[in-house]
């Protein structure tokens, strides 16, 4: 530290010297004067001054002179200090302020050379001002690109201007840190350049907070990109999405939680003839008419409790016709369970309809063509066998009654299709009545009555304690009459059938089965074949006739089970069996009512509250 | 033959309609025919028969109709007793028919003839 303010205060020293030698010199001419007329006068009382001239002159001309010089030590000595505390106070002060300056600052020469460093300067770079002084500031810096150098030089040592820069240095320690750096050249009085005044600023924190911002920013930009790349996505398959959607041969519907409409995708508005933008907004009961209208707020009440089976639904098109559709709606609901919107896909059925109605027709036709000449074979049948046309031979009798009996099995099976026709296109109706189940029985058992006699089978019943229970008595009567001769039909000449009918408790088990309301329950055993392992979950399907007892009986027409299965499942009851065999042919031997033919329990249970009614177009037969 | 019963059968369908004709006649009735509802409508109101037996779908006239006419005609149409003869259990029929004041329903093709014969002397209160 003593270095640079000795060389400062010696320049400082400089300016001074010439003035206070002046003064020193013209006090010392003064008082030379000054003194030599005190003397003179002293010694010019003597009488012979001119004795004394040469001799004495000279002696008191070198005294005053050297008690002049004498004087002016003393005075120098008083004043010189004063002055150099005067001046040099000020220049200290500046020094000082320059030496504990936080702010980095060095000087140097026009070489680059360090001459000075202040405290700031130290704690910047870490070293210390002995080692920096004599260095250049390539000490801490020189890790910026030779360019920057070169501008460097070329502003403050030729454009003799301020150069400022940010810059990467060094620190002692290696830390890297950032600094605004100013140079100035230094002109002396004659304008000549005598070296720079350094300065730096450390903006390592401010350039780290604006790393760190740029940092957020990069980050910030990342994750918009994100999101622009996500949107992109997004747009993209909803592009996809919406082409999907667009190019579906269905109308698709999206209705907001108020019930407005908010899409509509374009075969949707070609089937109701309008373009989305008419549409968009409207309530959806806008392409509904006022009948339509009741099943959609029904369906809409359903909706809510989340039920979202597929109905048919007429929409109402821009021309005021309508149009039939099979609606299939798809709620969507928030976390909370609040309906959100609801997608609709509506298929056109018109088609469908018009062929379900030809179907019918074509049923229902071809049922009375075929009627008619079975009726007249029947009929024709019963007279010849009854004898109205004359007496039969006994072999004439037989071949008459395989007529009748083919018509028979004609005359079922015409009315097996059309109940199965019946049932599938819901044009039954269900007229449930106060119905007696063992009265009901009766009228079976008359049916049955050839049957029972042929295989020699007898029937035991048990009835216990039967309320009377609104069902549809020719539903009742399928099911019974179904149950019965298939048991009786599988079973061999000689066997057994049971039938139970009784009230169950709900909770209650029966064939393994837990009921799960009060019902009835009629349950039919047999002796017979038994419906083979391999078959089983087949037997409710149509047309399904089991192997082994296809070998042994081509009568049956596969629909028996189908229709009462058909009936049970309308009526909310069950229908089940227990079939432990599996036998898969019946070889006599074994049919005949031996332990192998372990025969077949069937389960149907019916709800004790008995059948909703229905209205419809067609009874069962 | 003054006391025999007087069945008339209205049914196009020519064999059924024989088989039935012959079938009462067999059975002793006096039988009349007639081929669809125009023409069973006249001869019904000509001839006052006891018993009618009436097919549902036929030409020119069906039997529907043929019902409602002879219940809307005079005195006698409104008490004939009227049995229809089907080859469909339509459910609207059956209903429009027994609104019709029609006393019974057979579906052809289910019934014997001996049912149909039985379901006439009920009718008739005979035995």
């Amino acid at each position: 530290m003593k270095m640079p303010i000795a060389v400062l205060r010696e320049r400082a020293l400089r300016l001074l010297i010439p003035t206070v030698l002046g003064g020193a010199i013209s006090i010392v001419i003064i008082m030379h004067f000054f003194l030599h007329s005190i003397l003179f006068n002293l010694f010019g009382s003597l009488p012979n001054r001119t004795e004394i001239l040469n001799a004495e002159m000279f002696r008191i001309d070198l005294f005053v002179f050297i008690l002049t010089i004498f004087l002016a030590s003393i005075f120098l000595a008083i004043i010189l200090p004063r002055l150099k505390k005067l001046t040099g106070g000020e220049i200290g002060t500046y020094i000082s302020a320059l030496e504990s300056a936080r702010n980095h600052i060095i000087i140097t020469d026009i070489d680059g050379r360090i001459l000075f460093a202040n405290k700031g300067a130290e704690e910047m770079t870490g070293y210390s001002s002995q080692e920096m002084i004599g260095n250049t500031p390539r000490l801490w810096g020189a890790l910026m690109p030779a360019s920057h150098y070169k501008n460097l030089w070329q502003t403050i040592k030729y454009d003799r201007k301020t150069f400022s820069a940010e810059v990467k240095n060094r620190r002692k320690n290696q830390d890297v840190y950032y600094a605004l750096m100013h140079i100035s050249p230094i002109f002396d009085e004659h304008n000549n350049l005598t070296g720079f005044v350094s300065t730096e600023d450390d903006v390592t924190k401010k350039k780290e907070m604006e790393q760190n911002l740029q940092n957020v920013l990069l980050a910030t930009g990342n994750v918009l990109e994100d999101l622009q790349i996500e949107k992109d996505l997004i747009k993209q398959s909803e592009k996809k999405y919406r082409a999907l959607v667009d190019t579906m041969q269905e109308g698709l519907g999206v209705q907001d939680k108020n019930g407005k409409i908010i899409f509509m995708n374009r075969c949707g508005c070609e089937m109701l003839g309008y373009t989305l933008k008419e549409l968009l907004g409207k309530p959806t009961e806008f392409v509904f008419d006022e009948d339509n209208r009741k099943i959609l707020h029904d369906q809409m009440g359903k909706r809510h409790k989340g039920q979202r089976q597929s109905y048919e639904i007429a929409w109402l098109r821009k021309d005021g016709s309508t149009i039939d559709t099979i609606t299939s709606p798809n709620p969507r609901f928030d976390d909370a369970g609040n309906l959100v919107e609801s997608v609709a896909v509506f298929t056109d059925i018109t088609k469908e309809k018009a062929i379900d109605k030809a179907k019918t027709e074509f049923v229902s036709l071809a049922s009375h063509q075929l009627r008619t000449p079975l009726s007249t074979v029947k009929w024709y049948t019963e007279m010849l066998l009854a004898g109205d046309a004359g007496r039969l031979s006994v072999e004439q009798s037989q071949f008459a009654q395989e007529i009748y009996h083919g018509n028979q099995r004609m005359v079922e099976l015409v009315d097996a299709l059309l109940n199965v026709s019946r049932l599938e296109l819901g044009t039954f109706v269900v007229e449930p009545e106060d119905c007696d189940l063992k009265v009901l029985y009766g009228e079976v058992e008359d049916n049955l009555l050839a049957l029972l006699s042929n295989k020699k089978i007898k029937v035991t019943t048990h009835f216990k304690n039967l309320p009377t229970v609104k069902f549809d008595k020719k539903m009742m009567h399928i099911i019974m009459e179904n149950l019965l001769s298939n048991a009786i039909k599988y079973t061999p000449d000689g066997g057994k059938v049971d039938l139970k009918v009784q009230v169950i408790k709900q909770g209650d088990t029966i064939g393994e089965k837990t009921v799960k309301e009060n019902s009835i329950a009629i349950i039919v055993s047999d002796t017979g074949y038994g419906i083979p392992k391999n078959q089983q979950n087949r037997i409710f399907t149509k047309l399904f006739r089991a192997d082994n007892v296809l070998a042994k009986d081509t009568d049956g027409t596969g629909l028996g089970l189908y229709i009462i299965k058909s009936i049970i499942d309308h009526s909310g009851g069950m229908i089940w069996f227990n079939s432990p065999s599996s036998i898969l042919s019946v070889p006599s031997g074994i049919a005949e009512g031996k332990a192998e033919n372990q025969g077949t329990t069937m389960y149907v249970t019916l709800p004790l509250g008995g059948m909703k009614k229905k209205a419809g177009t067609k009874t069962l037969e | 033959m003054e006391n025999l019963k007087k069945i008339l059968i209205v049914e196009d369908e020519r064999a059924l309609r024989k088989a039935l004709s012959s079938k009462f006649t067999h059975e002793g009735f006096s039988m009349l025919e007639a081929t669809n509802g125009e023409e069973g409508l006249a001869v019904a109101l000509q001839e006052h028969p006891d018993l009618i037996l009436l097919d549902v779908i036929m030409p020119v006239m069906d039997g529907m109709t043929m019902l409602k006419k002879l219940r809307g005609d005079n005195a006698w149409g409104k008490d004939a007793v009227v049995i229809m003869l089907t080859n469909l259990s339509e459910s609207g029929m059956v209903a429009d028919a027994l609104a019709e004041g029609m006393h019974d329903y057979l579906v052809k093709s289910n019934w014997k003839l001996e049912d149909v014969v039985k379901k006439v002397k009920e009718k008739l209160k005979l035995k």
